[in-house]
């Protein structure tokens, strides 16, 4: 069951330059307990889709929608006190950067116990003293903090980055949400860390069933961890599908110019030789091209590329380009 | 060949005062030894705290080593004033946004150095601007933008075109592909290749990005703590890395989740 239901998800921003569509048509499916990574460069838009999610808005933002469903609840129809509430019990989020989000001032024992709600409480009254303390060491020994005592004694400061976004990830799970939305949480961060973190997240997903939502600019850390994939490009879904279906049989350019833009071990490519790139930069919000937006840099685009392309189905597998890749070739074969 | 970069016994440590009387010394790097030849790269990975953006300091003149040389075609630079130094060996920082000055133009930025470093008059200054521009694959009317008005890509090819402008004999790049978006990150990568190939520049990386480490460096050096725990050509380093620490930068590289 979809735990997660969005269709043609449009975000407009006013601007100096006037209306924007930041976000155009977007559609998100998430299954329960599945972990869908969301890709995208900066500017792709993929954190506003977060807060449109979480229903964070901004002034001079629309945010329109056909269909944004959380299980079987409409997002849409609820009255801001209602979707506050769904929002608190639900969907938890990290963020980018975790210590600039914890409060500088207070030590994290506090911080921690704020996060964790009253009505998570079990057992008999006996067992109120002190619960949730107890409950803030079981939470950080789940996210694998060895030493929960003196973490809970000290300051955001005082902690590295690692520690501080895997006590980001125990305020989150301390109210067993259905949604975690991840917004690049591991950007920043060394290597050993970030595998850390994203152990930490797939291990959430085993043990607890939550859906994650996983977004990143990073493809190669995206494509380890989650299920299905969504790749977005300057406020365009442009392919989505499983994980074996966007990583090895890529039908947009832009899909293919990512995977191909990270040399790794596996490939024969000779050395110092060029890199697969895609030329240009990505456009700014003012200036985006009508129709598809990869247009100006795409190896492939033709006359018809200033329409915007519809979206092709196979099996799963939606793109939309006017030209996909490998058709011919799966067909011939 | 004599070696472009060779680096004797390079060490920095800091001493911290605790009270009146008792101090103590934090070592940034032992000492570390290498040599890099002219047209060659260089890698310097590690995690972080192990020293590796010091080294990277050190050798540009931006931290003063406690002990140990640095030799650039023979020439210990120690003895040689800033200016001999600048034009030998530059560098580019890790974040393009804040190492351009946000209030001057573009072509302020790069004149900058060549108004301390040479003698140049007016006219050859902005020839060579522009050239540094064109060699980036930037336009010449980029000389009047501000850092604002462009791209981080863009900034970042800025920040290359500045090191180029003095024509240096090394570059050292701090972690410089970690903050770009991954399309603009290879451009940036080809564009270096480039630049190497016409020049013959030898570049000194500070990456963490295995894959690209190998495709793109010659020689490489693990650091742990201060210390050099592996050297060698990079692909037989990390074709057949033996220690553990390389070991295990290699394994965080390349971690399955699912099988």
């Amino acid at each position: 069951m979809a735990i997660l239901d969005i269709r043609n998800l449009t975000i407009e921003i006013n601007t100096s330059q006037g209306r924007v569509k930041a976000v155009e048509r977007v559609n998100l499916t998430l299954t329960e307990g599945e972990i869908q990574g969301l890709v995208g460069e900066s500017g792709s838009g993929k954190s506003l889709v977060a807060k449109a999610i979480l229903g964070i808005k901004k002034d001079g933002w629309v945010v329109r929608a056909d269909r944004m469903r959380l299980g079987d609840i409409d997002l849409l129809t609820l009255t801001p006190s209602e979707r506050r509430r769904l929002m608190a019990n639900d969907i938890a989020m990290i963020f980018q950067e975790p210590s600039s989000h914890l409060d500088p001032t207070q030590e994290i024992a506090e911080q921690i116990e704020e996060a964790i709600p009253s009505n998570t409480f079990e057992g008999g009254f006996w067992q109120r003293f002190q619960w949730r303390k107890k409950r803030a060491i079981t939470l950080l020994h789940k996210v694998g903090i060895k030493d929960p005592i003196s973490v809970l004694r000290s300051y955001p400061h005082e902690l590295s980055e690692g520690v501080c976004q895997k006590i980001m990830i125990a305020m989150a799970i301390a109210k067993k949400p259905r949604l975690l939305i991840a917004d690049e949480p591991t950007t920043a961060m060394e290597s050993t860390t970030q595998i850390q973190i994203l152990k930490l997240l797939h291990k959430l997903n085993k043990v607890n069933n939550t859906s994650i939502l996983f977004i990143s600019h990073d493809i190669e850390s995206v494509s380890n961890l989650s299920d299905t994939l969504t790749v977005m490009y300057c406020g365009q879904t442009v392919e989505s599908g499983t994980r074996d279906q966007v990583i090895n049989h890529p039908r947009h350019p832009y899909t293919n110019a990512l995977l191909q833009a990270v040399p790794d071990f596996e490939s024969n490519l000779k050395h110092k030789s060029h890199l697969y790139a895609l030329p240009g930069s990505i456009p700014p919000l003012q200036h985006l091209p009508i129709g598809c937006r990869l247009g100006p840099r795409c190896p492939n685009a033709q006359k018809t590329c200033v329409q915007k392309p519809h979206s092709t189905r196979l099996k799963g597998h939606m793109f939309n380009c006017h030209f996909p890749l490998s058709i011919e070739d799966e067909a011939s074969s | 060949m004599i070696p472009v970069l060779s680096v004797n016994k390079l060490s920095k440590s800091y001493v911290q005062h605790h009270g009146l009387f008792s101090k103590k010394s934090i070592t940034a790097f032992a000492p570390v030894s290498f040599e890099l030849e002219q047209g060659k790269t260089l890698a310097i990975v590690g995690e972080s705290g192990s020293g590796k953006s010091s080294l990277a300091k050190a050798l540009t003149g931006v931290i003063t080593p406690s002990s140990g040389s640095i030799c650039i075609d023979g020439i210990n630079m120690a003895d040689k004033d800033h200016k001999q130094r600048c034009c030998q060996i530059r560098m580019i920082f890790q974040d393009p946004t804040t190492s351009l000055n946000p209030r001057s133009q573009i072509g302020r930025i790069l004149k900058s150095p060549l108004l301390l470093n040479t003698e140049l008059s007016e006219q050859e200054m902005d020839i060579r601007v522009s050239d540094a521009l064109r060699q980036v694959g930037l336009l010449t009317e980029h000389a009047q933008f501000y850092p604002r008005m462009l791209s981080s890509g863009q900034k970042q090819r800025v920040a290359l075109a500045r090191a180029l402008i003095l024509k240096p004999k090394i570059i050292v790049a701090d972690e410089v592909l970690a903050t770009l978006d991954v399309s603009v990150r290879s451009q940036l990568i080809n564009l270096i290749l480039d630049v190497q190939r016409e020049q013959n520049i030898s570049f000194i990386m500070v990456a963490y990005n295995l894959g690209i480490v190998r495709h793109i460096s010659d020689e490489i050096i693990v650091m742990h703590e201060g210390h050099i725990v592996e050297s060698g050509p990079t692909a037989e380093v990390l074709d057949n890395p033996q220690h553990t620490i390389t070991q295990r930068l290699l394994m965080n590289q390349q971690v399955q989740f699912r099988k």
